[in-house]
C-alpha cells in the first residue's frame, strides 16, 4: 500500500529517480532536492517513475524556483508516459522542460 | 553419557562401566538445579505414583518430598491446568512416545506457576516401560516477558492499521480497544479479559471481550483526552480470582502506560482529522447553490486516508450577468493546505466582485501562493447567463467534463502552470458554448487519481459513469461512485448544467 521512492544521486547532477511520488514519498524528494546548493543545474531522470502527485509536482517547481532564482535550473527527462500526461495537464510541460522518454 | 543410560550393555566405557557410577548418577540428580522427577508406569488412575522427585522439585513446587513420594502428579494440577494438554500427554505416552509441554501447575501454597516440562519413557532390559522420568522447568518469567512483547507489537500494530485505515472514530476506538482486550488476555496468560473504554466527553462505552459488571474491575487507565476532547478510562475486566493471582501486574501497569499513550497517540490524530474537516467545511460555501436558468450541484469529500484533508474547493458566485463556477486544489493537506484554501477563495470572490478578469484573479491568488511557498491548481467556468458564451481557465487543473445527456467527454484545455509557479506564463481563454442542456463537471484530482494507471484512464471512467447518470445530482453520486470506495484524497466537485 504505502508508496516507495528511491532517490540516487547520478554523474552531472542527475538525480535518478524510482518509485512512485506522491504526499508520502515527495518529502524524501524535497529534502534531497533541499540539499542542492542554489545555483545547481540539476536534472531529475524520472525514467523510473510510475507516478506523480500534486505533492510530487510541489516539490519539483518549490525547488526549482529557488535554483532559479540563483542561476541555476532544475529540469526532468525521461518522463513516463503517466508522469508526461501529469506535466502536460498540469501546464508544466514547458516550465520543466520534460523531453520524452527515449526508449 | 545420558543417552547410554538406556542401553548399559552396549556401551562400553573407558572409565568403567555405568554401574559403578550410580552413587554419582545419584548425587548429581540430588544437587542439580533442573527439576527431577519420577514416576511409576501406570497411566491409569489413581497412578502414576512419584516414587523420586530431586529438591530442585521440591524447590520449585513448594512441596516436600514427604508430601508427594506415594502420590500423583495430579496433586500438581488445578483450575487453570490446560486439560488438552494432558490428554496429549496420555495419548502419547500411552503409545510409547515422549512428551513434551505447557501449562499451569499449582505450588503448594496454590500459587500457580506455568511449567514446561518432559517426560520420557524408562525401560528394563526387556524394553518394558517401568517408569517415567519427567524434568520441569518454571517458565513463567520468560513467558510473562514474551507475552508481555507481543501484546505490546499487538497494540502497535492495531495504532498503525487504525491510521492507516478508513475507519471512522467509532470503529477506530473499537480496533484499539479490541487490542487492549487481546492485550491483556495475553499477559494474563490464562483467562480472556473484557475491556471497556469510557469517554466521559461523549458518553460513549466502547466494549471488548466479556465483561462481568463493572465492580469487578481489575485495573483502570486513564486517559487525558479522548475523541471528544475530555477525560475517559478504560477498565478491565473478567478475570476469575485464580486467573488474576496468575496476572503479571508490573508486565499490566507497563502495557497499561502504553495503552494510554497509543490511545492519545490516535485520539490526537482523530482530533486533528475532525478539526481539519471541520474547517473545510466551514470555509465552503452551502451546496445548496440555486441561479436561475442553471442548475448547480457540488460536493466536498474528505479524504479517506488520514489527514489528507483540507485544500480542496469549490465555488459558486454570479456577478454582472455571469455565472462563475470553480474548483480547486491546494498541495499538501491538513488544517494549513485548508486556511490557504479559505484565503483562496475568499479572495478570488472579492476579485470577481470588484469585476476583475480571469487572468487578474489568478494573479492575485498566484502571488498569495508563491508568498506561502505553495502550489494550488484551479480550474475556472465563466459562463455569460443570457448567451451561454463560456470561457475556461486552468493554472494546471484536470481538465473538465462536458456533457449534453447524450455524452460527456473530457475537454482539454490550454493549461498555464499552476498558482505558486504562474510568473509571467499568460493564462488563455478556451472558449466554449454552453447551450440548454448542456453542463460541465468540474472536480479535483482525488476523484480520478490512481497510483496505478495513467490519470486518462481515471477521467474516461469518470466520464463512462457520468453518462449513465441522469441529473445533475445523479452525476455527482455516479462520480463518485466510480471512484471506488478507497478515495485516499480529498475531493470537490461542481457541477453546472444550463435550463
Amino acid at each position: 500500500m504505502a508508496a516507495e521512492l528511491n532517490i540516487e544521486q547520478g554523474a552531472n547532477n542527475t538525480i535518478v529517480l524510482s518509485g512512485e511520488i506522491d504526499t508520502h514519498t515527495s518529502p524524501l524528494l524535497k529534502e534531497h532536492l533541499d540539499t542542492l546548493d542554489n545555483a545547481t543545474c540539476a536534472v531529475l531522470d524520472l525514467a523510473a517513475v510510475s507516478f506523480i502527485s500534486s505533492a510530487g509536482l510541489t516539490a519539483m517547481l518549490t525547488a526549482q524556483s529557488r535554483l532559479k532564482a540563483a542561476g541555476g535550473s532544475l529540469t526532468v527527462q525521461n518522463p513516463t508516459p503517466a508522469v508526461e500526461r501529469m506535466f502536460s495537464l498540469s501546464g508544466l510541460t514547458t516550465l520543466l522542460g520534460g523531453s520524452p522518454n527515449a526508449s | 553419557m545420558m543417552g547410554s543410560v538406556h542401553t548399559p550393555s552396549s556401551m562400553p566405557l573407558s572409565a568403567g562401566r555405568i554401574q559403578d557410577l550410580s552413587p554419582v548418577l545419584l548425587a548429581a540428580l540430588e544437587q542439580t538445579r533442573s527439576s527431577a522427577c519420577i514416576t511409576t508406569a501406570d497411566l491409569d488412575h489413581p497412578g502414576p505414583t512419584i516414587v523420586y522427585v530431586n529438591p530442585a522439585y521440591c524447590a520449585m513446587t513448594g512441596r516436600s518430598r514427604d508430601e508427594v513420594i506415594g502420590s500423583s502428579p495430579r496433586v500438581m494440577q488445578g483450575p487453570l491446568t490446560d486439560r488438552s494438554v494432558l490428554d496429549r500427554l496420555r495419548r502419547e505416552l500411552s503409545s510409547g512416545q515422549p512428551f513434551s509441554g505447557e501449562t499451569v501447575n499449582y505450588r503448594t501454597d496454590g500459587t500457580p506457576f506455568l511449567i514446561s516440562w518432559s517426560i520420557d519413557p524408562v525401560c528394563d532390559p526387556t524394553g518394558t516401560v517401568t517408569h517415567y522420568v519427567a524434568t520441569q522447568e518454571d517458565v513463567t518469567l520468560p513467558v510473562r516477558l514474551q507475552n508481555l512483547v507481543e501484546a505490546t507489537q499487538l497494540l502497535d500494530r492495531a495504532l498503525t492499521d487504525v491510521l492507516d485505515s478508513t475507519l471512522n472514530s467509532a470503529d477506530a476506538r473499537q480496533a484499539l480497544v479490541d487490542a487492549t482486550a487481546d492485550g491483556v488476555s495475553k499477559i494474563a496468560t490464562v483467562g480472556r479479559v473484557g475491556v471497556v473504554l469510557i469517554d466521559d466527553g461523549d458518553a460513549t462505552q466502547t466494549v471488548a471481550g466479556r465483561v462481568e459488571p463493572q465492580e469487578n474491575t481489575q485495573f483502570r487507565v486513564n486517559f487525558g483526552q479522548t475523541v471528544s476532547q475530555s477525560r475517559g478510562w478504560l477498565s478491565v475486566h473478567g478475570l476469575t480470582s485464580d486467573e488474576r493471582a496468575f496476572l503479571d501486574s508490573d508486565g499490566l501497569k507497563r502495557f497499561s502506560e502504553r495503552v494510554a499513550t497509543v490511545s492519545g497517540a490516535l485520539f490526537e490524530y482523530q482530533r486533528q482529522r475532525d478539526t481539519a474537516i471541520r474547517l473545510q467545511r466551514s470555509l465552503l460555501p452551502s451546496t445548496d447553490i440555486s441561479v436561475p436558468g442553471f442548475e448547480i450541484a457540488a460536493r466536498y469529500l474528505p479524504g479517506s486516508a488520514g489527514l489528507e484533508i483540507g485544500g480542496d474547493w469549490y465555488d459558486c458566485t454570479v456577478t454582472n450577468g455571469r455565472l462563475t463556477i470553480s474548483v480547486g486544489d491546494v498541495s499538501g493537506s491538513g488544517v494549513d493546505a485548508a486556511s490557504l484554501m479559505g484565503q483562496l477563495r475568499l479572495l478570488s470572490g472579492h476579485e470577481l466582485a470588484r469585476g476583475s478578469a480571469i487572468p487578474d484573479v489568478m494573479a492575485v491568488l498566484d502571488a498569495v501562493c508563491s508568498d506561502a511557498s505553495q502550489m494550488a491548481t484551479m480550474l475556472v467556468a465563466q459562463i455569460d447567463m443570457k448567451t451561454g458564451n463560456t470561457e475556461l481557465w486552468s493554472a494546471g487543473h484536470l481538465p473538465p467534463i462536458s456533457f449534453d445527456g447524450r455524452e460527456a467527454q473530457i475537454l482539454y484545455l490550454d493549461v498555464a502552470p499552476p498558482l505558486g509557479f504562474l510568473g509571467d506564463a499568460s493564462v488563455q481563454p478556451n472558449l466554449l458554448q454552453l447551450e440548454a442542456g448542456h453542463g460541465l463537471f468540474l472536480f479535483t484530482d482525488g476523484l480520478v487519481e490512481r497510483r496505478t494507471e495513467i490519470i486518462t484512464q481515471g477521467l474516461e471512467r469518470l466520464c463512462a459513469a457520468l453518462i449513465l447518470a441522469e441529473g445533475l445530482d445523479a452525476m455527482v453520486r455516479g462520480g463518485i461512485a466510480s471512484a471506488g470506495d478507497q478515495v485516499a484524497d480529498d475531493v470537490a466537485i461542481i457541477a453546472v448544467a444550463r435550463r
